[in-house]
């Protein structure tokens, strides 16, 4: 297996990504966020391990990897505020649940179809929670979070191979992104109201940039979908919360 | 209970409900359909390749027997969303959805009149709420104003996919879509508990296609569609006070697993086979 997503550890900082999706800040996403501060690495696709359905599968665990960790730190993170109970409590708590089974059932798949050793290893992250004072900045990161994974499955379906017998399972995966997506969006709109964004991509949303979303379906934005983003784009994203791949 | 709601009640049986469809005469469309679409479904079938999966609907490939599989459907949905927009709305049923021109199927091509972020345009609520309260109720038409618009642009958005390949082009149903007689449209509430169901046979119907498709091109707009049906399912279901999802409920068309076991129902989507999908939508909401 390729060890190309298996950096040394590093002491990766993240705070000022965070910071920014915690804000809130417009038109700062945890990509453009990242691609900026990032500390060390940018992972791109061709780090992810295997070939074909291996490798896109791969990749999908590898987010859900990361997924699942930050729900289960998020969780502690909640409780840590004093919060064991409400909507974002047990919303947090229970797409944790599906977070973890999301990883399970890949890094099973994979085992399964290609050997062991052949899923990439579990990973140790760094969100900069600790930066995190407070409910609504772990609901916005986790808002950030899950919003990217519809866009990541989304881009990650021309990796497959042609009619992969894993392309619907992939599937049936990534629209319950955007149902936690949804829900996390309804959750924020109750909790702290005069902000409220959308539950689903709008007709005519002329904000969606194609070329900024590194979209392979065209005119998205003004279709009423969701959006793609390619795997280098996400992992880009995301590689500021990558501490190390593996034991 | 009528049809309809039986459609999206849980533990409906799906062969009771079909038989019980084509006892009250309401089957003939699907039967037209699954027959290869003569007749009131106005299918143009140059080129079908007969998939005997996609009964009746037209394409030259599998690709476009999908993609006007899954315009068949939008184009519904859509209008359903329309009639029950113009409902809550206190518009006639028949009227366009603003910035429509001459025809409820036309495409929607004043695209000012689109209700930008949290907005519902002209349209104001004149309806029950059906015992929502405040706030929940003004996400309920926002967001059915929202989705309507959705649903339109997703139809458009199809017809000009298969425009642009050249391809034989399923057109609406001749004599149009209603709710089954008896069917709750009486309150805010009450819409939106009959369009959830309505959605969640979407996202099964999208799922149930993707292994037909041989064109991961294809796969991604059809899926980039399909999540914003489960992120609609998911918010309507929130605010009636339903699970969001997913959850296996759609005995109606038969829901099936991507994989034996979920460790939890709501790990993975489940699915419908294109066949059962048109044939139910048919029976339920084709006017023969």
């Amino acid at each position: 297996m390729s060890d190309t997503l298996i950096p040394a550890a590093t002491d990766r900082k993240p705070s000022r990504a965070v910071a920014l999706a915690v804000a809130g800040v417009v038109g700062a996403s945890l990509f453009t966020a990242s691609r900026a501060y990032a500390q060390s690495k940018t992972y791109t696709f061709n780090d992810i391990p295997g070939s074909g359905d291996i490798k896109a599968l791969n990749y999908a665990l590898a987010l859900e990897d990361l997924e699942s960790a930050l729900y289960l730190q998020c969780l502690d993170k909640l409780k840590a505020l004093g919060i064991s109970s409400g909507i974002l409590f047990d919303y947090t708590s229970e797409f944790t649940t599906v977070e973890v089974d999301h990883a399970a059932f890949l890094r099973g798949a994979i085992t399964s179809a290609g050997g062991s050793g052949a899923a990439i290893p579990v990973g140790t992250y760094a969100f900069g929670l600790d930066k995190i004072t407070d409910a609504r900045g772990v609901l916005e990161f986790l808002l950030q979070v899950e919003a990217t994974g519809v866009r990541a499955y989304l881009g990650a379906i021309p990796f497959f191979t042609t009619k992969s017998a894993y392309l619907q399972t992939a599937a049936a995966i990534q629209a319950t992104e955007a149902r936690h997506t949804s829900v996390l969006t309804i959750v924020r709109n109750i909790l702290y109201p005069g902000t409220n964004v959308d539950v689903a991509p709008l007709s005519g949303d002329t904000t969606i940039n194609d070329a900024a979303y590194n979209t392979a379906v065209p005119n998205q934005g003004n279709k009423g979908i969701d959006v793609t983003l390619s795997p280098d784009v996400v992992l880009a994203g995301v590689s500021p919360f990558i501490v190390k791949i593996g034991p | 209970m009528n049809e309809m709601t039986e459609f999206l009640r849980d533990g409906m049986n799906r062969r009771a409900f079909l038989a019980r469809m084509s006892a009250a005469g309401l089957g003939v469309g699907a039967m037209a359909l699954l027959a290869g679409c003569s007749g009131d479904d106005n299918n143009n079938n140059n080129g079908n390749i007969n998939d005997a999966n996609f009964p009746g609907v037209p394409g030259r490939s599998i690709n476009e027997v999908v993609l006007n599989f899954a315009l068949t459907l939008e184009i519904a949905e859509a209008d359903l969303y329309r009639q029950a927009l113009n409902l809550a709305a206190g518009r006639p049923i028949t009227a366009l959805l603003d910035g429509q021109q001459n025809t409820i199927y036309d495409p929607i091509t004043v695209t000012s009149a689109i209700p930008g972020p949290q907005s519902t345009g002209a349209y104001r609520a004149n309806i029950s709420t059906g015992g929502l309260s405040a706030g929940p109720a003004a996400a309920a038409f926002l967001y059915l104003v929202q989705f309507a618009y959705v649903e339109a642009t997703h139809r458009d958005y199809l017809k000009g996919v298969l425009g642009a390949m050249g391809a034989p082009t399923v057109t609406n149903n001749a004599k149009g879509y209603a709710y089954p007689t008896g069917t709750d449209l009486s309150s805010l509430k009450a819409i939106l508990t009959t369009l959830q169901g309505i959605e969640e046979t979407g996202v099964r119907a999208y799922l149930g296609a993707v292994p037909f498709i041989n064109d991961n091109g294809i796969a991604q707009a059809a899926a980039a569609i399909y999540s914003t049906e489960a992120r609609h399912s998911a918010s309507v279901a929130y605010l009636i006070g339903l699970d969001a999802g997913p959850r296996k409920n759609r005995t109606a068309v038969g829901d099936k697993q991507v994989t034996t076991t979920y460790p939890h129902e709501n790990t993975f989507e489940y699915f419908a086979d294109p066949n059962v999908v048109l044939s139910t939508v048919a029976s339920a909401f084709f006017v023969k």
